[in-house]
């Protein structure tokens, strides 16, 4: 068999990292960790987003970024930020051995992008040495 | 010179990204991931695109894309659609159910299939005859889906520069009509 899943120890982790931002990050509304292909791991949400449709879209955007930073000779992306009228997303790969894994971290107008930007990578190493 | 919009879509494993690779005048744009989808025995999965390109003997340009083909990325191909003149759907005959699966792809493009060209190709079916190509125009048929249907081996350059010879003569036929 090819595939290769999250296992428990590596769930508990990414739960405990989303429960970790959820308390840390102003005006958060949701914190996904999700697979590169797109799975949901663990996951906090606030409103109303569909975490399964944003876990696909995850894979998706940090996967362009990754070959767009590669294309332009830019470097490894470190992270995808999204601003927008009501808030921000900010996306970061988490790259293991085993699976690299995405972290999403959507929040409302009220969040501090340092903040953000700053938890987003704690986070994101976190679950790489995990 | 003009540059022409091209999809492939189909199931995981159908193809797309080899399909791409096989006629691309350079090393194809890939953004593939680590499957963790038991379901499927592959190692990689596309989760972005897959992008190449291929100049045709009038000079023009053929801009060739590849969507991820699960559902979960259904995002994508609505964004892919965008402007695209024709649509490639490769079917893996060796699933469990090929025309179950073709039904995903007509439903998912349905507005670009009525509107540009289409061709369904199908995989395997050397080692993997059934359903046939008679069962599949059948079904294409129920669908009120009228487009080429042709065998292939993605692998074979020849047989998908064949392939995207047919969408473009579909293309020419729907312009004169």
């Amino acid at each position: 068999m090819h595939t290769v899943t999250p296992s428990p120890q590596l769930h508990l982790a990414a739960q405990g990292a989303v429960d970790l931002v959820m308390r840390q990050i102003k005006d958060v509304k949701a914190c996904l960790v999700s697979t590169e292909d797109g799975f949901e791991v663990a996951a906090s949400v606030r409103n109303d987003t569909d975490i399964a449709r944003l876990s696909a879209m995850a894979g998706s955007m940090a996967a362009l970024a990754a070959i767009a930073g590669e294309e332009t000779r830019i470097g490894q992306t470190h992270n995808v930020v999204v601003q927008a009228g009501g808030g921000h997303i900010v996306m970061v790969q988490a790259r293991r051995k085993d699976l690299s894994l995405v972290l999403s971290i959507v929040t409302g107008h009220d969040a501090v992008i340092g903040q953000l930007l700053y938890f987003s990578r704690q986070t994101a190493r976190a679950l790489e040495l995990a | 010179m003009p540059e022409h919009k091209i999809l492939f879509t189909g199931t995981m494993g159908a193809g797309k990204t080899t399909a791409i690779a096989a006629v691309s005048e350079s090393p194809p744009v890939r953004t593939e991931a680590r499957n963790t989808d038991t379901e499927v025995d592959k190692a990689t999965t596309t989760v972005g695109l897959d992008y190449g390109e291929l100049t045709l003997d009038n000079g023009e340009t053929l801009r060739l894309y590849g969507t991820p083909g699960q559902k979960r990325f259904d995002f994508m191909w609505k964004i892919l659609a965008r402007g695209a003149l024709g649509v490639v759907i490769l079917v893996d005959n060796s699933r469990p159910d090929p025309l179950a699966d073709l039904d995903v792809y007509l439903a998912g493009f349905k507005r670009l299939i009525a509107e540009a060209a289409c061709v369904v190709a199908v995989g395997r079916m050397d080692q993997h005859p059934h359903p046939d190509l008679e069962q599949y125009a059948a079904h294409l048929q129920s669908r009120n889906v009228l487009c080429p249907l042709l065998p292939i081996d993605v692998r074979e350059r020849a047989q998908v520069t064949q392939l995207l010879d047919v969408l473009l003569l579909q293309l020419e036929i729907k312009a004169e009509a």
